[in-house]
């Protein structure tokens, strides 16, 4: 299936160049994207001295309005699946497939490779797990549905799932309320178990004095989307 | 009520509020979708402070002691909505934002892989 893998791009000039010749190694089959939300570093130049396929966004719109332009530009491509990796390094592109299969055999909307299913490689500090089971929680409680790795951002999307959030995709920290997003408008979501690697260079979006505020403003968001969604809808 | 000096003040006031409204309109730097909240406002204020009955009606009704506290409260709302309501036009402005950026960089993408479909076109 046409499959095209998102990799959102912010200040990565250390990374990017590495984890794009894995996945080509891995996946020479899969088309890649890569979404330069406006870096200020050398991003852009390395993405256009590769020769690699890229958009660059004119202003900063952080990772959720980053993410929805590449499920925009994979609607209008046509692609059947499209997949949303980090471009730091955590994701290993081997498990492209372990992600993928489960969209392909039409099983479910969208597969969350998560590191919390078989509890191997990085799993990340003890604070923040506990703040990802909370998120977990929460999420059951909203939508009735249990999934574990809410904050993964290496997730796949059918079609359908694709084009909604084209149209509708949540900013700031929006993995969490993508999830709930698809479930109350009667997506299936499933995880695939998947290795995660401790992020290889640079530093990550989220740093430990926004956890709190990181927390607080995720529940908050979830809180208010489903409180303003009302009853679940059914798809066609 | 007898025209106190701070009564004059108050009119002259609210009157100077009103005409920087009307200039801000007239010259374009206000869209009338906003000016109505404000001049909502400043018509209160008018009001209020031409016919003070009205208020000390009011602050009676509501057992205000001190009715200059009703005249605070009906502005202090006022305020409120006209925080929220900009507030809520920075959401809207901040998603059509969005929208312009993402439209842009998508056609820029094909702008671009265009011209190199014609370069290398051009080359052969």
């Amino acid at each position: 299936m046409k499959t095209l893998v998102l990799i959102p791009c912010y200040n990565e000039e250390e990374n990017i160049e590495k984890v794009l010749s894995r996945l080509y190694t891995a996946r020479p089959d899969v088309d890649c994207l890569v979404i330069n939300d406006c870096s200020t570093d050398s991003s852009e130049t390395i993405l256009k001295a590769g020769g690699h396929r890229y958009i660059s966004l004119p202003v900063n719109l952080g990772i959720g309005g980053g993410v929805q332009c590449g499920y925009q530009y994979a609607v209008a491509h046509g692609y059947s699946i499209t997949v949303q990796m980090d471009g730091d390094g955590q994701h290993n592109p081997e498990y492209l497939d372990a992600v993928c299969s489960k969209i392909e055999s039409g099983e479910a909307d969208m597969c969350i490779g998560s590191r919390f299913l078989t509890k191997e490689g990085f799993q990340s500090s003890a604070m923040r797990r506990f703040g990802i089971k909370i998120l977990s929680v929460l999420i059951q409680a909203l939508c009735g549905k249990k999934v574990r790795d809410v904050t993964s951002g290496f997730r796949a999307c059918g079609k359908e799932l694709t084009a909604f959030y084209a149209a509708n995709y949540a900013q700031d920290y929006p993995e969490p309320e993508a999830i709930v997003a698809a479930l109350m408008n009667d997506f299936k979501i499933t995880e695939a178990p998947v290795i995660m690697e401790e992020r290889q260079g640079g530093v990550s979006s989220i740093t430990t004095l926004r956890s709190a505020y990181y927390m607080v403003k995720v529940s908050l968001a979830l809180i208010a989307y489903r409180l303003t969604f009302g009853p679940k809808k059914k798809r066609g | 009520m007898e025209w106190n000096l701070f009564r004059i003040a108050l009119v002259a006031g609210v009157l100077f509020y009103l005409a920087i409204i009307y200039f801000l309109l007239k010259a374009g730097k206000l869209s009338v979708r906003y000016s109505i909240i404000w001049l909502a406002s400043g018509a209160v204020m008018l009001m209020f402070a031409l016919f003070p009955y009205i208020v000390l009606v009011l602050g009676d009704i509501f057992r205000v002691i001190n009715p200059v506290n009703f005249v605070f409260i009906v502005e202090f709302v006022f305020v409120l909505f006209i925080l929220l309501s900009l507030s809520s036009a920075i959401s809207v402005a901040e998603t059509k934002n969005k929208q312009l950026a993402q439209k842009a960089a998508l056609l820029e993408e094909r702008v671009r892989s265009l011209e190199a479909g014609q370069k290398t076109a051009g080359h052969e």
